[in-house]
């Protein structure tokens, strides 16, 4: 009976992870693990069970627990010599000290708890316990325990041993076993005293955790002088780096919030870069990059450094709420997530690769989680190729707008996959709603369902796999359907984009894409991508440098501003700002260069001093008569700054108001103010004099100088030649943008045209944060750039718009005059190929790309009786394109084109309507019918005359509906030809020639091919009527006959 | 098969001429072949047949003292041609000539030279053997046409007669074969004119022999 309600149970509780594949196996130990030490030459993992006062013994082949080896006290760390001989296992034995004397830990009736090593000799089983020696230099009395921290070998003979007030080398080879005190560091470090409340695990007793590189050559510990294992100022967290085979100690007291955790320590090979708790540090303990949003719990999570795929496995457990344990696939440079990997529980601690590197195995809650990394490449993880899918509508068409999503497993497998929009989502369908990966799925759109919607709506698409160990990221699909006064061209760039620089002289855009912490370097004339700039965590401004040869990123998860020569788009070495500085803004002015910095502690936001030749930061104490260090400064981090265009000043602008100018020429700063109680939005200097924040003018002097008329904190603002560009949102994000061009001095009523698509805002691109994926969307954004073209581009929903510097001028209406067949000029007939003659037809030239012929082309469409005309090609006079199949009779064609809509313009399409295209050469002439000899495959000419027997082939338009029926635009088919409705008779001087093929050429759109054979007996003639008749339409020629 | 019939005509003459002297050859030749101009809105052009070699064969009688009558048969290699501005468009051919004409010899039938004038009448048969192309240079002229012609041909010629022996004979004259221009086989373009005659000059010997 207790078995079967155990087993009802296991399944309710088994249904938590139904319809989530997890990464690893989790092997319970019965107890909370502290430590782990691999013993590969018996095959053995060793788990030090902190409270179930033994070693358990795993075995690697099968995973399963094998005898614990029992010990007297509370394994805190464990550690096993590089020749696998001895075992070290220390006794935390934390008394817990009252007044100055030190009493036992009576706790559980143990006679004895005292800080000890034992040695376990693996060979031959005998074991030493020895009590571990207190320091030698303590000037407290009595003389307080060394208890022991944290333990690990390197590549030497000796183990690292950190204990609360010595570090020592242990010789396990040695009766006794020798400790050897090391003269420096002095530490005064500390674990929790036990016992210990209920719920209170390993990592938050001992506090530390220590990290060995692949070489084995370098040990990072990780500790903190408080028992509760914070980093404060007072009590700090100390991160200490030993050099295994020079002796060597480096040591620094760092101060964080929150709590450095998860307390654990990962190396990668060489000792060079090194992850501690939420940080990824380089040899000098700069924090290159820390996980965005940590809850600073010691015991929840660890991490891995797998420097044979250059990744490391994170299980950081975000403050932004609980959710399942997901592992993080980050990059060893600015922890891009790359991957997010369902877990069955979450790591507790430390973690060791096997020395191949094919398996780790990682403390987590219920004992030890085994991951196979070695085939993680080959693991199930379902993804989409594309981030993103615009659908753009236009006004003119009614028909359904698609798209195709790859979905794919980047293991290569077959896994199964589900689709899925937000309950309640009309207009929206996919090929397959579920699968197998790969998969290509077509997803229509239908823009009726989105015509109340004037600008872009965004609908999140949600891939679910039960195969699937990685978690898909959302697809966005971007719905557009553009209104015929709207302006401007939407150009898809997906991912959170916080800042834009255009760099016109090398024809490139810079796009700050934050979520993955790259700058995207485009091609300012066709918008291409040319290359990606990898920045620190959490990037949030770029700047030049005066001389314009470097960028700069300020980056919000860094300590360091990211540098990039923009000669070669290769990185350059970064600036490295004070510890706790993370520099969100940099800006340049002619002699110096300063960031605004978040800071760790307080005032949340100071000024930094930058030396870009030694590419390090210092932080002056005040600003002048102005404050900057001082824990009661009014500064915020939510701010920016900007050099002005000479490099005379730079302007800084905070969201509580706060506006400075720092005078480059008196490097001083000479203006700070706060007549403003909040200020956001877009920002500028304007110039050396006239500043702009949020709409808001301010002189040199820092005083509000008026505003420019229309804007607000949300508005899209790029002030150029004394014009302000500005672009406004709309009551959404969904809503069209509002644009206008003001001259700042001499404003005019607000009048804007519509934009096709909003600008994004701070408040726009604030969204939940997405597990360890930064997220810091500062109150001032710059949106907009002008490029080369002359256009104007700025941020929106889907990516960016491109605005020309035509928009506020009209745009003149499409004027029809005439339409023909585009053979001969003639009539038309359903599936003729057409020319469309007139004025102001497309406000650009184009061509289609292939086939099938697109219905929109260089934002020009057309409607004949409201189906979508496909195009050939447009241009301002003429377009050339395909009459739809199902037009017969009276036709109303429509065009539109950048927003403006012809009149109707009426026209009779006869059913049938052949044509033979004029378009033939032959040596001088030209002009001549398209009607060639299959007996040379020339035109029929006067020297290429037609012979009796010839066959002839014409290649004409216009002989209507077929049978298969073809599709509008499309190709016909190269195999099954598609035959004209009607069969034309082809004459050659009253004589009938047999007709032996009627219909359109395979692989072309509306072109036809007639095939037919001359008698054996035929006049000739130098002038012999030759007729296509076909219905009520024909195509009369006169063509040479010679009769041999 | 015109060829055919007539040469079974003059095959049925022979035999009711009386005390008649007969002979028979073969010709060996070159033609020579004045080309005709062409003229159209951009400019002139000249066009007809290149010279070439000509074989062919002939028979007769002599019926009277000074008068004989006989046929002939011609194949000349003769390729059409059109030129203009430096540039020539040939066009592969040739042209059968067949004829009947009388002869007036100034001596007697015994006399071992014999000068002789001719005339006569027959047709040429005009054919062009080339690959048609549509885009034939100078086609803004005429074209040159993969086709058969035939035209009525007068005949005019001179010579002189040399009996080498009682049986063999040999002669060298200098002929001209006149036709309508062939304008099916060289095609003025519409708007172009081709007219008048074709002349074909002809300077050949032969050898024949006599019964």
């Amino acid at each position: 009976m207790r078995h079967c309600i155990f087993a009802a149970l296991s399944i309710l509780s088994s249904g938590i992870y139904v319809g989530a594949a997890t990464f690893g196996t989790v092997v319970p130990i019965g107890g909370h693990a502290s430590d782990l030490a691999l013993d590969e030459s018996r095959g053995r993992l060793y788990i030090a069970n902190f409270a179930g006062r033994r070693i358990d013994v795993m075995s690697t082949s099968t995973n399963t627990l094998g005898t614990a080896i029992p010990v007297s006290g509370t394994p805190g760390s464990i550690a096993l010599s590089p020749d696998s001989r001895y075992l070290l296992v220390t006794n935390y034995g934390n008394c817990e000290i009252t007044g100055t004397t030190s009493t036992p830990c009576d706790y559980l009736s143990q006679p004895t708890n005292v800080p000890e090593l034992t040695v376990i000799d693996l060979v031959t089983n005998v074991r030493q316990t020895v009590t571990i020696p207190p320091t030698n230099n303590s000037t407290v009395k009595p003389i307080p325990p060394s208890i022991p921290l944290a333990m690990a070998f390197g590549g030497g003979t000796k183990a690292l041993l950190v204990a609360s007030t010595a570090i020592f080398l242990v010789d396990p080879t040695t009766t006794p076993p020798t400790f050897v005190q090391q003269a420096a560091p002095q530490v005064i470090l500390t674990g929790a005293p036990l016992p210990t409340t209920f719920g209170t695990y390993p990592p938050e007793i001992l506090n530390a955790s220590t990290g060995v590189s692949g070489d084995g050559q370098t040990i990072i510990v990780l500790a903190s002088e408080s028992p509760d294992g914070s980093c404060t100022g007072d009590t700090p967290c100390v991160l200490l780096r030993y050099g295994v085979t020079s002796g060597s100690f480096t040591a620094i007291a760092i101060t964080t919030t929150p709590v450095l955790g998860p307390r654990d320590v990962s190396v990668d090979q060489h000792g060079s870069n090194f992850v501690a708790g939420w940080g990824l540090y380089n040899p000098n303990f700069v924090l290159l990059a820390e996980f965005p949003y940590p809850t600073g719990s010691l015991n929840v999570g660890g991490h891995a450094y797998d420097w044979t795929h250059n990744l490391i496995y994170a299980d950081i457990p975000s403050s932004n709420g609980a959710g399942p344990p997901v592992l993080s696939i980050a990059a060893t440079d600015n922890l891009t997530i790359n991957e997010r990997i369902n877990l069955q529980e979450d790591l507790a601690g430390r973690s060791i690769f096997s020395s191949n590197m094919n398996t780790l195995y990682a403390i987590s809650n219920s004992g030890v989680t085994v991951f196979p990394v070695g085939s993680f490449a080959t693991a199930h993880r379902v993804a989409a190729q594309q981030e993103q899918l615009l659908f753009l509508g236009t006004s003119c068409v009614n028909g359904p707008l698609t798209q195709t999503l790859y979905v794919y497993d980047l293991g290569g497998g077959q896994t199964d996959f589900t689709l899925s929009v937000p309950a309640g989502t009309n207009g929206i369908t996919f090929s397959q709603s579920s699968g197998t990966t790969p998969a290509n799925v077509t997803i229509s759109v239908d823009p009726t369902a989105f015509q109340g919607q004037a600008g872009t709506t965004v609908v999140p698409l949600t891939i679910q796999s039960n195969g699937s160990i990685g978690i898909p990221n959302t697809v966005n699909l971007l719905i557009n359907t553009e209104q015929p006064n709207q302006r401007g061209i939407i150009h898809s760039l997906p991912g959170k984009i916080v800042d834009l620089l255009a760099d016109n002289p090398r024809g490139r855009i810079y796009a700050l894409r934050q979520d993955t912490n790259q700058v995207i370097v485009l091609n300012s004339t066709n918008f291409s991508q040319l290359g990606v700039l990898r920045t620190g965590n959490t990037p949030t401004q770029m700047t030049f440098t005066r001389d314009n040869n470097y960028l700069i990123v300020g980056n919000d998860n860094s300590q360091i501003a990211s540098v990039f020569d923009l000669n070669t788009l290769n990185a350059s070495p970064f600036i490295v700002f004070p510890s706790g500085h993370y520099p969100r803004s940099v800006a340049v002015s002619t002699s110096s260069m300063l960031g605004l910095s978040r800071n760790a502690g307080t005032p949340p936001g100071l000024v930094d001093q930058v030396d870009f030749s030694t590419r390090t930061a210092t932080t002056p104490s005040t600003l002048g008569i102005f404050c900057n260090t001082s824990p009661t400064c009014n500064s915020v981090a939510n701010g920016i700054m900007i050099g002005s265009p000479s490099g005379a000043t730079i302007f800084t602008a905070m969201n509580n108001g706060v506006v400075l100018l720092f005078d480059d020429g008196y490097q001083a700063f000479e203006a700070a103010r706060q007549d403003l109680t909040s200020l956001a939005g877009a920002y500028g200097a304007i110039s050396d004099t006239m500043f702009m924040a949020g709409g808001n003018l301010f002189n040199r002097s820092m005083v509000p100088d008026g505003t420019i008329t229309g804007t607000t904190a949300t508005s899209t603002i790029l002030v150029a030649n004394g014009n302000a560009f500005i672009v406004n949102g709309g009551a959404s994000a969904a809503a069209p943008g509002a644009l206008q061009e003001e001259n700042i001095t001499t404003p005019l009523p607000f009048n804007p045209v519509q934009t096709v698509e909003a600008p994004v805002t701070a408040a726009s691109l604030t969204t939940p944060p997405v597990g360890q994926i930064g997220e810091t969307i500062l109150a001032f954004l710059r949106t907009a750039a002008t490029i080369p073209s002359g256009s104007t581009i700025y941020l929106s929903v889907s990516g960016f718009t491109e605005i020309p510097a035509t928009f506020n001028q009209p745009i003149p209406f499409p004027e029809i005059s005439s339409v023909t067949n585009s053979a001969n000029n003639g009539q038309t007939a359903p599936g003729s190929l057409i020319t469309i003659r007139g004025g102001g037809l497309s406000a650009s030239s184009g061509s289609a790309p292939g086939l099938p012929l697109p219905t929109t082309l260089d934002n020009t469409c057309a409607t004949i009786n409201n189906v979508p005309v496909p195009l050939i090609s447009v241009s301002s006079t003429q377009i050339h394109a395909q009459l739809p199949y199902e037009i017969v009779g009276t036709a109303n064609l429509v065009i539109t084109s950048s927003g403006s809509r012809s009149g109707p313009f009426n026209f009779t399409v006869l059913p049938n309507a052949p044509a033979v295209f004029l378009s033939g050469t032959a040596g001088s002439l030209t002009n001549l019918p398209l009607i060639y000899r299959a007996a040379n495959n020339q035109l029929v000419d006067f020297s290429n005359p037609i012979h009796p027997g010839d066959t002839l082939v014409m290649i004409a338009t216009g002989l209507g509906q077929t049978t298969p029926a073809a599709v509008d635009g499309a190709a016909a088919p190269l195999v099954t030809l598609e035959h004209a409705l009607v069969t034309p008779t082809v004459t050659l001087e009253n004589t009938n020639l047999e007709v032996t093929f009627a219909g359109l050429m395979p692989g072309q759109v509306g072109t036809y091919q007639i095939n037919a054979v001359v008698p054996h007996k035929i006049a000739a003639g130098a002038e012999v009527p030759l007729v296509i008749q076909q219905g009520s339409g024909s195509n009369a020629f006169t063509v040479r006959v010679v009769n041999p | 098969m015109k060829l055919y019939r007539i040469s079974f005509a003059f095959m049925l003459l022979a035999p009711l001429a009386v005390a008649q002297q007969w002979e028979a050859g073969g010709l060996g030749g070159f033609s020579f072949n004045p080309s005709t101009t062409v003229t159209n809105s951009s400019g002139t052009a000249t066009t007809g047949f290149k010279n070439g070699f000509l074989v062919g064969a002939f028979a007769g009688s002599d019926d009277y003292a000074r008068l004989s009558g006989e046929a002939s048969y011609i194949f000349r290699q003769s390729d059409s041609m059109v030129s203009s501005g430096g540039q020539e468009v040939d066009f592969a051919g040739h042209t059968q000539f067949l004829d009947f004409r009388m002869l007036v010899h100034a001596t007697s039938r015994e006399s071992r030279i014999r000068p002789f004038v001719a005339i006569g009448g027959g047709v040429a048969i005009y054919s062009g053997t080339g690959q048609p192309n549509a885009a034939q240079p100078l086609n803004d002229f005429v074209a040159l046409t993969n086709t058969r012609e035939t035209k009525p041909m007068i005949s005019g010629a001179g010579g002189i007669k040399c009996r080498l022996s009682q049986h063999v004979g040999l002669r060298f004259e200098f002929r001209d074969y006149a036709t309508p221009f062939p304008n099916r086989l060289i095609a003025p373009v519409p708007g172009t004119t081709v007219g008048g005659w074709a002349q074909n000059f002809v300077v050949m010997g032969g050898i024949s022999g006599i019964f």
